[in-house]
């Protein structure tokens, strides 16, 4: 069986070291794959697909965890195998310029995550109502209401009650962008449309700024203790803010602007 | 209820967690998919991961998971 397949976890300086005690995926030995100024660290593995099984993901954001913590680094999706070594250095190169960008803008930095409830179902923002009692004040369309009208009415409701969620969950990332200011370097969010959940967040700021952004998400907390909840989850190295990354995609706001 | 709340930051927590190691982070691959791109391998197996997070702390004891990511209360 194989076993000279490369399992990727993260992208580092090629001039850096691997701490000794680190072990990857089923306690293979780490090491590191050049190229030009950059270096990915893998280890080998006989698979070419790795199962997301529970030791292997906590296997796979130790390593990347521990790596970021002692130097420069961009964080490798789960799962990530080549089939060797010079496949590895090939795609290295295929992404060099990408790569060495990131790992210069972000890869000396941590992300915060916060998401964010309506505190209570009652709490979350709504349309008060206005399309249905406007319709109900009008005798005239009640008499010509029929199962198409009422389906069409309710349509509108729903998506008046989803704008208002959107319009609600909106001012919430202007006035959190406010208040973290020059705190944070980069941000990314995301609109979430389940009854409770309204917003996702990630912040990206330099290790020892992390104090002064969850001091700052605590005193908007407390402002906003009434109507919404903040869960603030983290640091993490930075998975949101590395180009290409999918989810939290969209408002991004470079603090260096 | 104090106990609710605790256990939904833990799962935001996990969620996070695995939002961020399946979903994010650099893409080397094009066909990532031979591991965890594949919808339903994701979702059967978040099912299995998320139905049991003491399993997940019993193998985060088990193994070097670093130490200090603790929850910040907002």
């Amino acid at each position: 069986m194989a076993s000279d397949r490369c399992y990727v976890y993260a992208i580092v300086d090629r001039s850096a070291t691997l701490p000794h005690n680190l072990t990857g995926i089923k306690g293979e030995p780490l090491t590191l794959v050049s190229y030009r100024k950059l270096a990915a660290v893998i280890s080998a593995t006989s698979e070419s697909r790795v199962q997301p099984r529970a030791a292997l993901l906590v296997r796979h954001a130790a390593v990347i965890e521990t790596i970021c913590q002692i130097m420069r680094a961009l964080p490798v999706r789960f799962g990530t195998v080549l089939p060797d070594a010079a496949a590895v250095n090939q795609s290295l190169a295929e992404r060099y310029d990408t790569l060495l960008a990131d790992l210069n803008r972000v890869g000396d930095k941590r992300e915060v995550g916060v998401t964010i409830f309506w505190e209570s179902a009652e709490d979350s923002p709504d349309t008060n109502g206005a399309p249905h009692r406007e319709h109900m004040a009008n005798p005239s369309s009640a008499e010509v209401e029929g199962r198409g009208t009422r389906y069409l009415l309710k349509r509108r409701e729903v998506y008046q009650q989803d704008q208002a969620e959107r319009d609600q969950a909106q001012a919430i990332i202007a006035e959190l962008d406010s208040n973290l200011g020059p705190l944070v370097y980069e941000s990314r969010y995301s609109l979430r449309t389940t009854p409770r959940a309204s917003v996702h967040a990630a912040y990206l700021a330099y290790p020892e700024g992390l104090t002064q952004v969850r001091n700052a998400l605590a005193s908007y907390q407390a402002i906003h203790h009434n109507t919404h909840r903040l869960i603030i989850t983290g640091p993490w190295p930075p998975y949101s803010f590395v180009s290409a990354s999918r989810g939290l995609i969209h408002m991004a706001r470079n603090a260096e602007e | 209820m104090v106990t609710d709340s605790f256990t939904e930051e833990k799962n935001v927590t996990l969620l996070d967690l695995l939002d961020r190691i399946l979903d994010r982070g650099v893409v080397l691959t094009g066909d990532l998919t031979i591991s965890v791109a594949d919808v339903d391998l994701i979702v059967v197996g978040l099912r299995v991961l998320l139905a049991s997070v003491d399993r997940l702390e019993q193998v985060d004891r088990g193994s070097s998971w670093p130490r200090g990511r603790e929850l910040a209360h907002g």
